[in-house]
């Protein structure tokens, strides 16, 4: 009989990344697979450091640029997550981050310098060539892959390691949650809270997820200060401000990481008109309003006595 | 140059324009078929040229699905992420569990 065995976890993009497995002695393997997939990521999207292809593109000055198979998927997995939420998610919001002062990897943001905000680039400007795996962004446009990037990775990861490994196998990037193979018979238990860092044993609601994905987007973790302005990192594409706080932690659960991570972040920037659209596509979500109030929408577990 | 019409001997002027009438005719409808057979030639060439034109001045600027032909090696499963289409809800959505959780979901 499976059981769930002890985690692996280290930190890669900035973020803490767990591997579990249903089958205690493939645990090692899963774990170098998905150290492989993240690297692969990392060099393929990360803003934060200079021979990524993603910094190569935006240094570009409007050329177009050659890139690999797997930046052109994840070029492909942000223009879809643009597409699906009217802009609501849209990668070419790098310069607007940068203005915002998240111009390097979190953990090193200092305060203060003053605060500005600019509109995204617009998504429909980028040129991707699938079939000639090249991508041309306009000049001044910088691309952020944030809203998908750490998503797309878990189930790539969750994925290979389950081929490589055999059994099931749980990869959580920054508490964004991916499952493949056969999950141990009671599924897998995932506490819901607003920090991934906080303690397993902390409160909040536990679930047991059998497969899929399970993304959590919040404005209370990656926040920081600029002049007199408390800025959080969820921005909205529109104005290139920080999204109105309606909700300060939307859970989604979908068929994989990148869908759950697509709708919880947009979730956030849509505010009040989430949960009717959650609804409509059948995305079983909890949201935690500013003021703490929980409501949930399309199936999700419904816990009154559920905590923070 | 005219066609010369055959002599018979009981022609009249009668039947004699009538035979050049029809000579007339048919070396019309010859015209018309010669014309008919470059206009369809020309037209089948345009539409040529013009295809070539259009495919050099708009290739490559959508986004497509082709698939990878040099994966590499980690990252090359296109399942179980992000089809094209909407998205896409679980097999089975999350229940409630008494069990000791194993991992946190959060913000990040």
């Amino acid at each position: 009989m499976s059981t769930v065995t002890p985690l692996v976890t280290w930190r890669a993009l900035g973020t803490t990344v767990i591997v579990l497995a249903s089958e205690p002695p493939e645990l090692p393997e899963a774990a170098a697979t998905v150290h492989r997939v993240l690297d692969e990521i990392d060099h393929a999207c990360s803003r934060f450091r200079a021979d990524s292809e993603l910094c190569r593109l935006n240094a570009a000055g409007g050329s177009s640029v050659r890139v690999s198979r797997l930046f052109v998927r994840a070029t492909r997995c942000a223009l879809r997550a643009a597409r699906l939420t009217d802009g609501d998610l849209d990668p070419t919001i790098g310069s607007s981050l940068r203005a915002a002062g998240y111009d390097r990897d979190f953990a090193a943001i200092r305060a203060g310098g003053p605060v500005r905000f600019r509109r995204a680039g617009g998504w429909r400007s980028v040129e991707l060539d699938d079939a000639h795996s090249t991508v041309r962004l306009p000049p001044g446009v910088e691309l952020d892959y944030g809203a998908t990037a750490k998503a797309l990775a878990a189930d790539i990861a969750a994925e290979a390691a389950a081929r490589d490994a055999g059994g099931g196998v749980l990869v959580s990037i920054g508490g964004d949650i991916a499952t493949a193979g056969t999950p141990p018979p009671e599924g897998w238990p995932v506490r819901i809270a607003e920090d991934h860092s906080s303690p397993i044993d902390g409160p909040g609601q536990t679930v047991a997820l059998r497969g899929g994905g399970l993304a959590t987007s919040s404005t209370t973790v990656r926040r920081w200060k600029r002049g007199d302005a408390e800025v959080h990192h969820i921005l909205d594409p529109e104005t290139g401000r920080p999204a109105r706080e309606c909700w300060r932690t939307v859970s989604v659960a979908a068929a994989c990481c990148v869908d759950a991570n697509i709708a919880s972040t947009a979730a956030i920037v849509r505010g009040a008109r989430a949960p009717g659209w959650l609804e409509s596509i059948g995305l079983p979500s909890r949201l935690v309003a500013v003021d703490g109030a929980i409501s949930f929408a399309a199936g999700w577990p419904e816990d009154e006595h559920s905590s923070l | 140059m005219s066609p010369r019409l055959p002599r018979s001997p009981g022609s009249g002027p009668a039947e004699i324009a009538a035979r050049r009438a029809v000579m007339a005719r048919d070396a019309g409808l010859a015209r018309i078929s010669a014309v008919t057979r470059w206009i369809t030639a020309g037209v089948v060439a345009l539409s040529g040229a013009l295809a070539v034109l259009a495919a050099q001045a708009f290739h490559g600027h959508t986004v497509s699905n082709t698939s990878s032909t040099t994966p590499s090696p980690v990252t090359q499963s296109a399942a179980p992420t992000s089809s094209q289409g909407d998205l896409q809800q679980a097999s089975q959505a999350p229940v409630q569990t008494p069990a000791a959780p194993v991992v946190v979901s959060g913000g990040s």
